[in-house]
């Protein structure tokens, strides 16, 4: 089949997070199953040549306020995505739903091809509940006619599914949950760690050298957990001085984690990479023997909604995971199976899960053996894409 | 010459070094936030001291409110200024092209935004009713 891609934020150019891993692994996994994705963005987000891609500017005219650039965007699509259709006569159309954006819908229908539309959240909430939303009413209806429009939503959730169907009077069989996934063979168990060890600056190889490490990744969001990690981090030192945290990425919370190791005094027990190249990410990762997503629900109580991508690769590694059984994550976690369930914002029972793995190498390894025949069996990014061909396929 | 950098986003150093600004330059944290309250900032900028006020940013074509920033460059009495962004790219200040062309510029926005909105809503409204029928 052929579709097009639409990634309409107003993001600009991509090349690390969350939702990067999520468009690469997608696009990856639909040209592993033989189809061709012809993207269109607002800039490139994937390495340039890779796959076909399409410029798609947002309008020079609106640089002054805030969601006037993506409301305009349509009037950008309505011009742009009917010539492209016609030149490139896909199979359907495929849209990550982002603020606003409504006309892709409408254009689809006039042109008799399926839409499918990933939404990975409602973007109306989400603004209203955690950040500053100026057009409610608008962003509302957008959303309300945008997925009432659509063939079929692809969601990451059951929670998220449910929120859709709640928010919007959605009929449920137009919502698809498909979880996100990993690139197995990214991340994989069959990285030399001692060679990448080896070619680490020196500073790194004294400070890591003979310790048990414990890896985490993630941007540092209010959901990650990371201050709930940061926390337990004394806990799990004072019994076992030998185990060392190395902290991936960076973002709104880290300056509150360097407060509370420094306020701590365990500053010198964890290593803050900050943001690291997407592609030297699995080498870090295969390096600690424990990796940890302290997940929390959300800051205004409702249920965490995600289907966190760093699961999906921690599982593809092979290793040992802890994770906070909050929302999905304790349906993909099989708690002694493959990984272990920590209770949510409680550093003490997430240190003491540590402590108790990192005096069990061979459960580790267990462990990490049975996440990565799931991640292998179920959660690739081309099972990932199949389960978006079943759905076009059925409409 | 003095220069103090309001960093809005990005990395002030790639910032400074990609805009050959001064090793010195001051930065001081800026949140897009405090241009709701326009006087706040307005008294912010009157109190610094340097020459020239930088605002710098990620990436210059995704940065909102040019014209704004321009406009509260012009009324804290700044003469000398610039945006600037991680890549180099650089939006000039002068007091005289503020109040003469961006003000304009503003202008045409805020109608084209008005129009803009308008057009959505009544799109909207009409697709509600057909998509629900």
């Amino acid at each position: 089949m052929d579709a097009i891609f639409l990634r309409t934020d107003f993001f600009g150019h991509l090349n690390t997070g969350g939702s990067f891993s999520h468009i690469a692994g997608f696009l990856d996994g639909m040209e592993q199953l033989g189809h061709t994705m012809t993207l269109t963005a607002s800039a490139q987000c994937y390495p340039e040549g890779k796959y076909p891609f399409r410029l798609i500017e947002y309008p020079k005219l609106f640089i002054n306020f805030p969601e006037i650039p993506c409301l305009a965007y349509n009037n950008v699509l309505n011009k742009r995505l009917p010539h492209l259709i016609r030149e490139l006569k896909p199979d359907f159309i495929y849209q990550r739903h982002s603020e606003f954006i409504h006309s892709p819908s409408a254009i689809a229908k006039k042109h008799n091809l399926p839409f499918i539309l990933e939404a990975n959240n409602s973007e109306w909430w989400w603004k209203r509940n955690w950040a500053k939303l100026f057009f409610d009413d608008i962003l509302r209806r957008c959303e309300d006619v945008h997925f009432h429009a659509a063939d079929a939503i692809m969601v990451v959730s059951d929670v998220l599914k449910n929120d859709l169907i709640r928010l919007f009077n959605l009929p449920p069989d137009k919502i698809h949950v498909n979880p996100n996934g990993v690139d197995i063979d990214a991340f994989t168990d069959e990285i030399d760690s001692e060679q990448f060890f080896s070619e680490l600056p020196t500073p790194l190889q004294t400070r890591w050298q003979g310790k048990t490490l414990c890896g985490f990744v993630g941007t540092f969001g209010e959901w990650h957990g990371v201050e709930v990690l940061a926390q337990s981090v004394i806990h799990a030192v004072r019994k076992n001085p030998n185990i060392h945290f190395v902290l991936i990425g960076d973002g709104k919370l880290r300056g509150n984690v360097e407060k509370i190791l420094h306020d701590d005094g365990v500053a010198d027990h964890v290593t803050l990479l900050g943001t690291v190249k997407h592609h030297l990410v699995p080498s870090y990762l295969s390096l600690c023997p424990i990796l940890l997503s302290p997940h929390t629900e959300n800051t205004d109580g409702t249920l965490f909604f995600g289907s966190p991508t760093k699961l999906f690769e921690y599982m593809g590694m092979g290793k040992a995971i802890i994770a906070s059984g909050v929302g999905q994550i304790a349906d993909i976690i099989k708690d002694g199976s493959n990984g272990i369930i920590a209770e949510q914002r409680n550093p003490q029972d997430l240190a003491n899960k540590i402590l108790n793995l990192a005096e069990n190498p061979t459960l580790c390894k267990q462990l990490g053996k049975n996440a990565r025949y799931d991640a292998v069996s179920t959660y690739s990014w081309k099972h990932n894409a199949q389960r978006v061909i079943n759905v076009v396929n059925s409409i | 010459m003095s220069y103090t950098l309001f960093l809005i986003s990005g990395d002030s150093a790639t910032i400074i070094s990609r805009n050959n600004l001064p090793s010195h330059t001051k930065v001081i944290p800026f949140s897009e936030k405090q241009l709701l309250s326009i006087s706040s900032t307005i008294k912010l900028l009157k109190q610094t001291p340097s020459e020239t006020i930088v605002f710098g940013m990620k990436q210059m074509n995704l940065q909102r409110y040019h014209q704004i920033l321009k406009g509260i460059m012009l009324l804290s009495g700044k003469t000398k200024g610039f945006l600037a962004d991680e890549n180099g790219n650089r939006s000039d200040y002068t007091p005289l092209h503020t109040i003469f062309v961006e003000s304009l510029r503003l202008v045409v926005e805020i109608i084209a935004s008005v129009g803009i909105v308008l057009q959505s809503w009544s799109v909207l409204f009409y697709r509600g009713i057909k998509e629900k029928k």
